[in-house]
């Protein structure tokens, strides 16, 4: 391999032109096969895009001094390493390569993780600190196993050549180190449960947690890149049984002449895949037909219930449309003037001084402040006229505190013209006179 | 406006990373915030994600009457996420302190203290209503007029 052709594989192919948006379809892909698993539609395709373009397009915060060039280059080395480990890939037969590029391949993998330890420490931020030592020990732990799994397989084929791994005949070994890598597979990409490096509940984003901007962008884009980047540790172990490098798979597909040597070796993995699925199936079918109290343990079951939402769509309401309003939703209180007698028990009722009311002599105004209401309904309970009434919908948001206010002032009704009032009879002074307290 | 920066204004309405904030609130609205994400309104359709620093997010959601201790806190945070952001109040105890309006322990409605652009009415409001507030929050983030400002510090 000439220096061209190394810097062909870096920057372009299989490197950081095609990788970067593999990348993107993996971080994708992530999310989605959760969303399904939960019957949810999910991200859209272009989401990991979208996301990237905003971090790139936010602020930026001020970092000087050497600690801000630590904290700025650690995701740029990240991003090279994980950039380079894809590059190292043999998706191209007989493309070269050269003895002993396992040992490089995994060391790029390893980068990112101690560029992980080393951001967390430089952002100076408590939680940075934590998760950092967090990620020290777990992967620690887990790169005793993913070692020896992946040293194993090499020692067993005599090479440390990963062209001549990839397309080499297997051994009862290459079982065991396949399992291996696997389990740690989720460790690497700290997906639950080996996510105690950025465990929200406690350290927030952990090493990440001062991270903003074009930074985290970085970061979010190394991530991504480590998913191409397994697949070189599933290619070393040549099953790609979760997820490996989709060029490589689409190789295998059209037949390619090296691979065909050893087309008798994928058999019996994809017969013992195809017996899972049909397990699986079967135990789902069962449950369709006779779900009862009895098989209630069984419909438990996760697996049956994560493969039955696999297969039964999404439950989710595309986004503008909304649930219809409850029968006896309580939204917006409105009032009709017309048929106020203008007592004032609703504001007396009010729990939240939403509605006030002024009554003077002549006129009363009702005012009512949505943005106060507590959406109780004692106002329309209390109101004995029916004046009051209650939407049946949601409350619209609102962009101003007092856009919603509402005030309205009625003129009292003229009372009744007064009748004039009885003129009292004249005062009768015999009678007075002969009153009994005089004839004592 | 240049290609470039369409794109990044297109990229902030379809990506609202969220940061959410309790500033003394009952949690009725925090369940709904929540509810929100689930499978039946789920959230993500719009491209948001919660995240767990103020670093992260471009939108804060901030339930609650705003108590005493919880002003410092919220001034923090609020500093805490770069801009371009928006925040939305959920509830109407952050709209107005609802109930709790006669309170010793609150210290005013949340827009006395930072600026506040969707008001998300309920006692709490349904899931839909929030992520209603949250779409409008984002469609201001994506705004022109909101980006002016970096446009400023380029020159």
């Amino acid at each position: 391999m000439n220096l061209t052709t190394a810097l062909l594989r870096l920057l372009i192919f299989p490197g950081l032109l095609f990788a970067v948006p593999a990348a993107w379809f993996f971080l994708w892909a992530e999310r989605k096969v959760v969303a399904v698993m939960q019957q949810r539609i999910g991200p859209p395709f272009m989401q990991p895009f979208f996301d990237f373009m905003k971090l790139i397009g936010k602020d930026v915060p001020s970092r000087t001094g050497l600690g801000g060039f630590l904290v700025r280059i650690w995701p740029i080395l990240s991003v090279a390493a994980a950039a380079g480990a894809v590059g190292l890939l043999p998706v191209i037969p007989h493309s070269g390569g050269f003895a002993g590029d396992l040992i490089l391949l995994l060391s790029l993998l390893e980068l990112p993780s101690m560029f992980i330890i080393a951001a967390g420490f430089s952002s100076r931020s408590l939680w940075g600190e934590i998760g950092s030592s967090r990620e020290a020990v777990m992967s620690v732990s887990y790169n005793v196993v993913f070692l020896m799994a992946v040293i194993g397989i090499a020692a067993s084929q005599h090479t440390f050549e990963l062209q001549a791994l990839a397309y080499s005949h297997g051994s009862p070994l290459r079982w065991l180190g396949v399992l291996a890598i696997v389990v740690c597979l989720p460790a690497k990409l700290h997906i639950n449960p080996f996510s105690i490096t950025n465990a929200e509940q406690e350290i927030y984003a952990g090493p990440m947690t001062e991270y903003a901007g074009p930074d985290l962008a970085l970061w979010e884009l190394a991530h991504g890149l480590h998913g191409p980047g397994r697949g070189a540790a599933h290619s070393a172990g040549h099953q790609c049984l979760a997820g490996g490098h989709p060029f490589r798979r689409a190789l295998i597909r059209r037949g390619d002449p090296a691979l065909r040597v050893s087309g008798g070796n994928r058999a019996p993995g994809n017969r013992f895949l195809g017996a899972f699925l049909l397990a699986m199936r079967r135990d789902f079918r069962s449950d369709w037909r006779f779900l009862r109290a009895a098989d209630e343990a069984q419909a438990m079951n996760i697996l049956n219930l994560l493969f039955k939402n696999f297969i039964s769509g999404s439950v989710t309401l595309r986004f503008p449309k909304r649930p219809p309003a409850d029968l006896g939703y309580r939204g917006l209180v409105r009032y009709d003037e017309k048929l106020c007698t203008g007592c004032g028990v609703c504001a007396y009722r009010c729990t939240s001084r939403s509605i006030i009311f002024r009554p003077t002599r002549t006129a009363y105004t009702w005012s009512y402040d949505p943005g106060q209401c507590t959406f109780c309904g004692r106002c329309v309970d209390g109101c004995e006229s029916h004046a009051l009434t209650q939407d049946a919908e949601c409350p619209p948001i609102y962009f101003k505190r007092d856009e919603l206010n509402f005030s309205q002032t009625t003129q009292r009704p003229l009372p009744p013209p007064k009748a004039k009032p009885p003129v009292p009879p004249a005062p009768n002074v015999t009678a007075t006179a002969s009153s009994p307290g005089d004839a004592q | 406006m240049n290609l470039w920066k369409r794109l990044i204004c297109l990229s902030r309405r379809k990506s609202p990373w969220l940061f959410h904030m309790n500033s003394g609130s009952c949690n009725g609205c925090d369940i709904e915030l929540i509810a929100a994400l689930t499978p039946r309104y789920d959230a993500e359709q719009l491209g948001v994600k919660l995240e767990a620093s103020p670093r992260h997010a471009d939108i804060i959601c901030i339930t609650g009457p705003v108590t005493r201790t919880a002003v410092n806190a919220i001034k923090t945070v609020y500093g805490q996420v770069y801009g371009p952001k928006a925040v939305v109040a959920i509830g109407s105890c952050a709209a107005s302190t609802n109930a709790y309006i006669d309170s010793r322990v609150l210290d005013g409605p949340l827009d006395s203290h930072i600026p506040v652009d969707v008001f998300v009415p309920g006692c709490p409001p349904r899931p839909d209503s929030i992520l209603q507030g949250v779409a409008k929050a984002a469609e201001m983030l994506s705004q022109p007029a909101e980006s002016a400002p970096l446009e400023g510090k380029a020159q």
